[in-house]
This record gives structure tokens, C-alpha cells and sequence, in this order.
């Protein structure tokens, strides 16, 4: 069998993915217990604009879609204010919105269909020295953003109102809130793909409720859940030569049904 | 005895519709008074507006002679929010986790939370009772264990003046009991002013040293004394009320809603 470390590429898969295995269920368990699981899907859409305007006017397309991303969020937020009694109608317009962009800005460019493929399933043989940096810095500025601001989460993430009135300051928190939650969406994307970014947020969160008897263990057990689908999963796709996002999804599926089980037999 | 809570000429509307109808009010340090009336009389409203959750439309809200929007020590005023409107009970936090976010207000941003601040969490949860179910999922525990817990949360930023919306909404009636009994304490011992809402016309009666009435968004002072009428009760509740008195066996008196 082929070592999988002799290949640079396979290295800078595994430091991205090991950023991402962090940062994905870490925000991902907030936007869950807040019941907004949508929202990873909706902005991945609204990234893949951001990838395909990347394309097009030649800026890394990364940072194409953390721009595009931010944007749509504070537009997310707007619209839910605007709809509030029908609030998943925010989550519908702007995913649909994003893809249109994305599919008109598509047909505009002249990339190569190839690697708009790569943000769409995700990859790790197109990983290059950049997106390993890029994903490196934000990831530990989301990580220290989550470190200073976590008892703010947890009390807005368990009871809004009563944070408000303890004086918390809310609005705040939500707007850094948002923006990491898109800011991780864009970074995740690089691997797991676009139609998948939302499942490496939400599913090992949901695995983790399960089990878990407090808050912290909530946040523990989900990125431990998460770094061993997203390894695993790696692993799988360069041996079986399978899609990486299918692949870490799939492992991640196995130990929710795993954690189900456990829950079930206490 | 010095006024803690005063409020004047108070009035309150939601978009076009008034909830408060100019409300006056005066509490004394260290009362505990209970306030009662039917279900949208806006109890929760008042309350609200007490704690500088909501403004007025006109009138004001004392808290020690000062505007309570203007209160520096936020942590003075604790608040029991009437139960189930906000939280969700599945979440995955331990009940040491709850209590303990009655503190991230007072502590202010980027400050974690102290081995003193943990100290702070266990001592509140002896008050209530609660220490051996420190480690349990708030999701796990009873009505009145919550509601306990809830309690304790308002307790860890040492409040001067308690408000309780609703406490015993759901609870069983030795819960019921328990949880008089912590309040009872928290007057007499701590010297805490409780302002605690209920529904109950009668559960409460030997327990305050005041009851105070709404109906309508208006408040009836005619009721700090339980011999009002009949005729009188049905105009404040806007309803015909039977006046019997199984009050320490009114589990049906808590099945409303
Ligand atoms: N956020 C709100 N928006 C509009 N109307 C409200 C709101 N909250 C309460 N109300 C209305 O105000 C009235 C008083 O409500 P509330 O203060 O909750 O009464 P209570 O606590 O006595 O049951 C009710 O008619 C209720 O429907
Ligand atoms: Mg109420």
C-alpha cells in the first residue's frame, strides 16, 4: 500500500482538515443549540457565489467567498427580522439567491468547470500552500474568538432574553457570531465541499448532545467526533479514491449512529 | 423603611394595545408581596417593566429613588423569568452551569469565571437545595427542581430585590412548599424584597406580607386583605370566581395553560 505521508498534498490535506475538524463543530454546536442549523447550508450556497466571483475578477477564492458570505449573513439576519414569524423564508431566499449568483458568475467566467467541482464536492489533492495558511490563521482566530466570548454564547445560546436582560451585551455577540459562522462556512468548504460544509457542522454536534452532561463536554465530544470523521474520512478518500466531504460525512454518520446507540442503551 | 421599588402614573402598550393603565406602586424594603390576577392582566408586563426589561410609554420606574434605567448595579435586581417562554429544555448544560450564568452580566466581557465565582454557584445552590444535582442536565430535572435552579441563578449576583414571575407554574405540591420555604428564607434571613407573580388567589395568602391585585392593567389595592367579595373578585378578574377555599390541594388551580 501507498504511505499516505509521502505525498505533500496529503500533508496539507490533513493540516487543513485539522483546522476544519475544529472549527466546524465547534460553531457548529451553537448554531444547533441556537436552531439554526440551517444556516451553515444556506451560506455554503452563498460561498460557492463568493468562489465563482473569486474566479472571475482573479482573487483567491477563499477570500472571495469570506466576503460574499459576511455579506449574505447580515442579509440573513435583516430578513428574519423583516419575516420573523416565518424566519426559515430568510434562510430559503438567501440560499437561492446565492446560487443563482453562483451560477450566473459561473457562466461569466472562463475557469475551468474543474475547480469549481473542487469547492462543490470538496478536495484534497487541490489544497496548496495558501489555503493551509489561510485556514491555519482563521481557524485560530475563530478558536480564540469562541475562548474570549464563551460565556456570552452559552447564556445567548441557552436563553436570549434572560442574557439580555443580565446585560449581556446581545446584538454584539451576534453580529461576531455571525461572522465566524461564515468564516468558517467559506474555510470548511475548501474540503468538504459546499453541499457538505453544513453536515461537518452539524452532524458531530448532534452526535455529541447524545452523550454529553454538560456544555463544555457538549463542544469536547463534538470536535473530537468531527476530527476523527474528518482523519478517517481522508484516509478513506485517498485509499478508495472517494469524494473527501462524502467520505468525512459518512464516518460522521456512523458515530451519531454509534452515540444514538450508546444514549440508548443507558 | 425605606421605598425600594416606586413606580408612578406607570402605562404600557404593546403596539396599539395598552397592557398597563397608569400604575402606582410603592414597595418597602424587605416586603414580600405577592401579585396576582388572571392571565393577560400583564403581571409579566409589570414585572418586566420593574425590572427595566421594558419602558414605559409614560410614568416611571424607581428602583431606590433611582430611574432603573439609570441603575448601575444591575446585579441588585434579580429576575426568575416566568418559566418555559425562553428556554430550552433539552440543552445540554449541567445545573452548575446554569447558576453559574447569573454571574457573566456582574463579571463583564473577557473575564472568566473564578474559583471564588464557582464558590459563589455552590453556595446559591445549597440555599436552594439543589448541591447534589450540581452535575445533572438541567434537561433532567423536574418543574420545581428547575424552577429551584432558576432561582439560584438570580441569587449568585447577590440580589437586593427579587422577582419571581410565575414560580409555581407547574409544580407539584410539595414542591410548592419547598419553594415557599426558600423564599421564606431569602426574606426574612437575607433580607431579600421578593416580588413574586402568581395565579393563585389563594395559595399565597399566608405567605406574603402583601398581596397586590391586577385586573385589566389596573391595580387593586383593595386586596392586601383576603375578605373581598365575590361581586368585587369577578370585577377584577372580569369573571365570575368561585370563592372556595381548597387552596393547600389545588394541584387543578395549577393545571391552567
Ligand atoms: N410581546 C408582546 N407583544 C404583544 N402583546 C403582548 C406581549 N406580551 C404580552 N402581550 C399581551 O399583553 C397582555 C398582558 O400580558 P402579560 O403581561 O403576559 O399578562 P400576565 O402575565 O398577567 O398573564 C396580554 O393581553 C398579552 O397578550
Ligand atoms: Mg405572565
Amino acid at each position: 500500500m501507498l504511505n499516505i505521508f509521502t505525498y505533500d498534498f496529503m500533508i496539507r490535506a490533513f493540516l487543513a482538515g485539522g483546522f476544519i475538524s475544529v472549527i466546524a463543530p465547534l460553531v457548529g454546536s451553537f448554531l444547533v443549540l441556537r436552531r439554526l442549523s440551517q444556516m451553515g447550508d444556506t451560506l455554503s450556497h452563498v460561498a460557492l457565489a463568493g468562489v465563482a466571483a473569486g474566479f472571475l475578477i482573479g482573487i483567491n477564492p477563499t477570500i472571495g467567498s469570506i466576503i460574499f458570505v459576511i455579506i449574505s449573513s447580515f442579509g440573513i439576519e435583516r430578513l428574519r427580522k423583516s419575516y420573523f414569524r416565518y424566519s426559515e423564508i430568510s434562510i430559503a431566499v438567501v440560499m437561492s439567491a446565492g446560487m443563482a449568483i453562483a451560477v450566473i458568475l459561473l457562466s461569466l467566467s472562463s475557469g475551468s468547470p474543474a475547480n469549481i467541482m473542487n469547492y462543490l464536492f470538496g478536495s484534497i489533492i487541490s489544497i496548496n500552500n495558501t489555503d493551509v495558511l489561510i485556514s491555519f490563521i482563521l481557524s485560530i482566530a475563530i478558536i480564540a474568538v469562541i475562548y474570549i466570548f464563551y460565556k456570552e454564547l452559552l447564556y445567548i445560546t441557552f436563553d436570549e432574553e434572560a442574557a439580555l436582560i443580565s446585560g449581556i451585551p446581545v446584538n454584539m455577540v451576534n453580529i461576531i457570531f455571525t461572522m465566524i459562522v461564515a468564516i468558517t462556512v467559506a474555510v470548511s468548504m475548501r474540503i468538504v465541499g459546499a453541499l457538505l460544509v453544513s453536515a461537518l457542522m452539524v452532524i458531530p454536534a448532534a452526535a455529541s448532545l447524545k452523550i454529553a452532561k454538560n456544555f463544555r463536554q457538549t463542544i469536547f465530544y463534538a470536535i473530537l467526533f468531527s476530527f476523527i470523521s474528518v482523519f478517517v474520512g481522508i484516509i478513506l478518500s485517498f485509499y478508495l479514491n472517494l469524494s473527501p466531504g462524502g467520505s468525512i460525512v459518512i464516518v460522521s454518520l456512523i458515530i451519531m449512529g454509534l452515540a444514538s446507540i450508546k444514549k440508548a442503551g443507558n | 423603611m425605606s421605598k425600594i421599588v416606586e413606580l408612578k402614573n406607570v402605562s404600557f402598550s404593546y403596539n396599539d394595545k395598552k397592557v398597563l393603565n397608569n400604575i402606582n406602586l410603592t414597595i418597602d424594603d424587605g416586603e414580600f408581596v405577592g401579585l396576582i390576577g388572571p392571565n393577560g392582566s400583564g403581571k409579566s408586563t409589570l414585572v418586566k417593566i420593574m425590572i427595566g426589561d421594558l419602558t414605559p410609554s409614560s410614568g416611571e420606574v424607581l428602583i431606590n429613588g433611582i430611574n432603573v434605567k439609570d441603575v448601575k448595579n444591575r446585579s441588585m435586581i434579580g429576575y426568575v423569568p416566568q418559566k418555559s417562554y425562553s428556554f430550552n429544555a433539552s440543552f445540554p448544560a449541567s445545573v452548575k452551569e446554569v447558576v453559574s450564568m447569573g454571574l457573566y452580566g456582574k463579571l463583564g466581557l473577557f473575564k472568566k469565571l473564578s474559583k471564588g465565582d464557582w464558590e459563589i454557584v455552590n453556595n446559591a445552590l445549597k440555599i436552594v437545595d439543589m448541591i447534589d444535582y450540581k452535575d445533572r442536565l438541567i434537561g433532567n430535572l423536574s418543574g420545581g427542581q428547575q424552577q429551584r435552579v432558576f432561582i439560584a441563578r438570580a441569587l449568585v449576583s447577590d440580589p437586593k430585590i427579587l422577582f419571581l414571575d410565575e414560580p409555581t407554574t407547574g409544580i407539584d405540591a410539595k414542591s410548592e412548599d419547598t419553594l415557599y420555604k426558600i423564599l421564606d428564607t431569602l426574606n426574612k434571613e437575607n433580607k431579600i424584597t421578593i416580588i413574586m407573580v402568581t395565579h393563585d388567589v389563594w395559595a399565597i395568602s399566608d405567605k406574603v406580607s402583601r398581596i397586590v391585585c391586577m385586573g385589566n392593567g389596573r391595580l387593586y389595592d383593595r386586596c392586601d386583605t383576603l375578605d373581598f367579595s365575590k361581586k368585587e373578585l369577578a370585577e377584577i378578574y372580569g369573571y365570575p370566581v368561585k370563592l372556595d377555599m381548597h387552596h393547600h390541594q389545588s394541584e387543578n388551580i395549577n393545571n391552567r395553560l
